[in-house]
């Protein structure tokens, strides 16, 4: 009968990522793909293996109905949970390119005046961040960022873009870290998650956003996360009652989203997006000079 | 024959190994315990005892190579309270944040100390969920034995636990 000690060692030894894929290589390499032997015993087994294709078609042949052929290879099973998609990660056969292009779409929520008076108004500026990240080591990486110039309405009273933004101002930082020469390292991973969810699951949005956060920490972060019963997992939405959400690709384990949400309203109604962030992701041998 | 046993028992045995010493050596120690299986199928005596002890014997024998590497993640889980996974994490990165969980530390270091024997029994019937009777066999021990060594090695970790 199963107690609290086989719930703790179960803890201890945590399920490690869904091996359905490793399994049907394994599979195959055991049971299709044995080694062939040279030698002169290579006639009798051709005509074994003759043998063997005549009985087999003739069963084939014979047979009332077919059946379907043995599954060699299965897909990847998208990730149901943080876990499963901290395994998908792990599994990544990286690095596909000299350089690791991430693309950030940002849009960023600006707003002016009072809630509730005839001067408020809200209105989202887009920004772009191309981030070229060398696999060879001791190289600069490569980071642009720019506003694009379009814009939305969230409401109220519509400020052009230079009410709000300076002719310099790229956007919101989206990382902390500064790397100068690959290999880079994400700092906040320095740092421990705090323990109040939101507060947690915002910090960690914030170091898996970092390009310098390599797979392996991310993770980490995210078994932190499904750690935490607070912090939801559906469908590769990662969600809990704060401002802070994600999005990650269940196939891949990518982070592929970013969403920040007013908590407490003072300038902007309760709820409004303030920042949503896409992120994308390639592998490339070439970057702009 | 083979690629049934396979279907039927590679993915648990895989997870089991995976849990204890990663998903990498798991690919190996699965592939090396069928290959294994395969050379040996003649030894294999359905009087002595289930395929299932027979498949796990061969699994923990093989595991016995990777023991200190597992001794290594258990010392890592205890100093830091976390649990093997990110223990493994821990050696490839110079940091990692910690959620420190101070009942795993305890039977993490527990474990640790515990003969390669022992931690397979326990583990086994816990992680593998195999029966006392199956463990045995894989082990090559007597069912009666294995039971009360069970039993001791349960309350010691049952003591640490609640320590």
């Amino acid at each position: 009968m199963r107690d609290v000690l086989d719930d703790d060692l179960a803890e201890l030894y945590t399920v490690r990522p869904a091996d359905d894929v490793r399994l049907a290589r394994l599979r195959e390499q055991l049971f299709f793909q044995q080694p062939k032997r040279r030698g002169r015993r290579w006639i009798g087994i051709a005509a074994a293996v003759a043998g063997v294709v005549l009985v087999a078609g003739l069963v084939v042949y014979l047979r009332p109905a077919p059946h379907d052929a043995p599954v060699a290879t299965m897909p990847v099973a998208p990730a149901t949970s943080l876990s499963e998609a901290a395994g998908l990660l792990e599994m990544s056969a990286e690095p596909r390119g000299k350089y690791r292009h991430i693309k950030y779409n940002a849009w960023q929520t600006y707003s002016t005046g009072e809630p509730g008076t005839a001067t408020w108004g809200a209105t989202q500026f887009e920004f772009e961040t191309d981030v070229w990240l060398p696999v060879a080591q001791g190289q600069v990486p490569l980071v642009n960022r720019r506003a694009t110039g379009a814009e939305r309405a969230i409401g109220g009273v519509q400020k052009p873009a230079d009410h709000y933004l300076g002719k310099a101002d790229k956007g919101p930082g989206l990382w902390q870290t500064l790397c100068t020469h690959t290999p880079c390292h994400e700092v906040s991973m320095l740092n421990p998650l705090p323990v109040q969810p939101a507060e947690k699951l915002d910090s960690a949005t914030e170091t898996l956003m970092s390009p310098y956060t390599t797979n392996q920490e991310k993770a980490v972060l995210y078994r932190q996360l499904a750690a935490a019963p607070e912090i939801r997992y559906d469908n590769g939405a990662v969600t809990t009652d704060g401002p802070t959400s994600f999005t990650l690709d269940p196939a891949t384990g990518e982070l592929a989203g970013v969403e920040q949400r007013v908590s407490s309203p003072r300038t902007l109604p309760a709820g409004t997006v303030t920042l949503s962030v896409t992120i994308t992701y390639e592998w490339t041998d070439q970057r702009p000079s | 024959m083979f690629a049934e046993l396979f279907d039927e028992h590679a993915q648990p045995l895989h997870r089991y190994l995976a849990r204890r010493v990663g998903v990498d050596v798991a690919d190996d120690l699965v592939s090396e315990t069928f290959l294994t299986a395969m050379k040996g199928q003649r030894t294999y005596d359905p009087e002595r005892g289930s395929v299932v002890g027979w498949l796990y014997g061969i699994a923990t024998n093989l595991l016995r190579g990777h023991a200190k590497r597992e001794v290594r993640l258990l010392r890592t889980a205890e100093r830091y309270g976390v649990d093997l996974g990110v223990a493994e994490t821990l050696e490839h990165t110079v940091v990692a944040r910690i959620d420190a969980r101070s009942h795993l530390r305890r039977i993490a270091g527990e474990l640790a100390r515990m003969s390669d024997t022992d931690r397979d029994l326990v583990l086994l019937v816990s992680l593998a969920g195999l029966s006392v009777q199956e463990a045995a066999e894989a082990l090559d021990l007597n069912a009666g034995t294995a039971r009360s060594r069970l039993h001791r090695l349960r309350a010691k970790l049952k003591e640490v636990e609640h320590a």
